[in-house]
């Protein structure tokens, strides 16, 4: 049964450990994730819609999966990236190099800044390439706020991405 | 004619490409005059594709042999052996497909011909010296560089060709003032997007660059064929509407042109 979807969740897994990883700011945390969402995924194959997106579909079991940890550690937002220091120093081949890899480090921590609502939209928006109508599907949430988070978001995160410049 | 007043939200959107026709192609005007919206517009885009890059590593890594067991089951069902990234996943195709036609919020009418060009054009191996690097940092919206590889780009090479750079015109065009515009695309082979650009030529023998788009390289088909349809595609179609974009010329036509000096 599902064969077919399940062999497009499969393909599916790199965007969702990307959309994980910006949503919890951590690699480790992101692919922890991914696969609880997929074994929870697979447990109700039967609630997914033939016809509608899978990968909105997974999009919202990520992120409601997250929304369940964090609510169940009792805190937000402080998880950090204890495994950034460690990608600077892995790569850290040429000075250009170091320097785009600091640039992106600072557009990490920016993100991590946001509230999880904002940063699970501009995932979708900005990284996923998704219509502001879809997204707004995918996270069940009116369109209206999704534009309002997006606004909200961006108008953080501009002007702290052009101090990095 | 005075243009509309378009919010930040606004142009945003536009570059989002979560605009209907006729707001696009409002916002679209606004930013063909306007240099501070278009600076806005630009910063809005360097900020997604800034966070494209920064969390783009596990879009490199295969998927474990051990998630893959999971989703699958015992079966054996599905393409087994070498987790490449490039090789093509039958449900990979299919998604492809469902994602372009979720994204698209219209079909614009202007140019289907160049965007028809655009398929079929495979990310063809380019080296860049120094390394990898953005596709858009090659096109920027502006004059670009006479010194510049985009710029010698749209001087010398014929609609179809590709630059050592990875810049490859796709058509020539007048636009509603009769300027002389080319569409190009910029592919270097290691970016994590690519990017796709307008560049008009202007009296002094520049091109300046109307609008450039980025498209995640995730976009690019597992036979490496670049997507018409996408946000991306989207606001280039409503700048070429914004532009009064003619049809492509014939190449015969562009041969000529391109002899002249483009005069």
């Amino acid at each position: 049964m599902y064969e077919d979807i399940k062999v497009e969740m499969v393909a599916l897994v790199p965007r969702l450990r990307r959309f994980a990883y910006a949503i919890t700011g951590s690699q480790d945390e992101g692919e922890d994730l991914v696969q609880a969402a997929c074994v929870k995924a697979l447990d109700r194959l039967d609630q997914f819609k033939p016809g509608t997106r899978l990968d909105s579909w997974m999009f919202r079991i990520v992120q409601t999966t997250w929304i369940d940890r964090v609510r169940s550690r009792g805190r937000r937002g402080e998880l950090g990236d204890p495994d950034a220091l460690d990608r600077i120093s892995d790569h850290g081949v040429g000075a250009r190099a170091a320097e785009d890899r600091l640039t992106l480090e600072r557009v990490r921590a920016a993100m991590a800044q946001l509230p999880e609502d904002q940063r699970a939209v501009l995932a979708l928006v900005a990284i996923e390439g998704y219509s502001y109508k879809a997204a707004a599907e995918a996270l069940e949430t009116p369109l209206g706020t999704v534009m309002s988070r997006l606004a909200r978001a961006r108008s953080k995160l501009l002007p702290l991405l052009k101090e990095s410049e | 004619m005075m243009p509309e007043k378009v919010s930040e939200e606004q142009i945003a959107a536009y570059v989002d490409g979560s605009l209907d026709p006729a707001e696009a192609a409002t916002v679209a005007a606004a930013l063909a005059q306007d240099e501070s919206l278009r600076a806005y517009a630009e910063e809005v885009r360097q900020a997604s594709r800034l966070l494209r890059e920064a969390f783009e590593e596990p879009m490199r890594e295969p998927v474990s042999a051990d998630l893959r067991a999971t989703i699958l089951g015992s079966s054996g069902l599905g393409p087994t052996g070498s987790p490449d990234r490039g090789a093509a996943e039958p449900g990979q195709v299919v998604d492809l497909a469902q994602v372009r036609k979720a994204r698209r919020p219209w079909v614009g009418m202007a140019l289907a011909a160049s965007i028809a060009l655009v398929i079929g054009v495979s990310a063809t191996s380019v080296m860049i010296p120094g390394g990898p690097q953005p596709a858009d940092q090659v096109a920027m919206v502006g004059t670009a560089p006479v010194e510049g590889p985009l710029h010698q780009a749209l001087e010398a090479l014929p609609s179809g060709r590709i630059s050592n750079e990875g810049i490859q015109p796709m058509l020539t065009f007048y636009d509603g003032s009769d300027r002389i515009c080319r569409e190009f695309e910029v592919i270097p082979e290691d970016a994590v997007e690519l990017a796709f650009g307008i560049a008009c030529r202007t009296g002094d023998q520049r091109w300046d660059v109307e609008i450039v788009v980025t498209a995640p390289k995730g976009e690019v088909g597992p036979d490496g064929f670049v997507p018409a349809s996408g946000p991306g595609a989207d606001a280039l179609e409503a700048m070429l509407d914004a532009l009064g974009a003619k049809p492509a010329i014939a190449p015969a036509e562009e041969t000529e042109l391109l002899d002249r000096g483009w005069r």
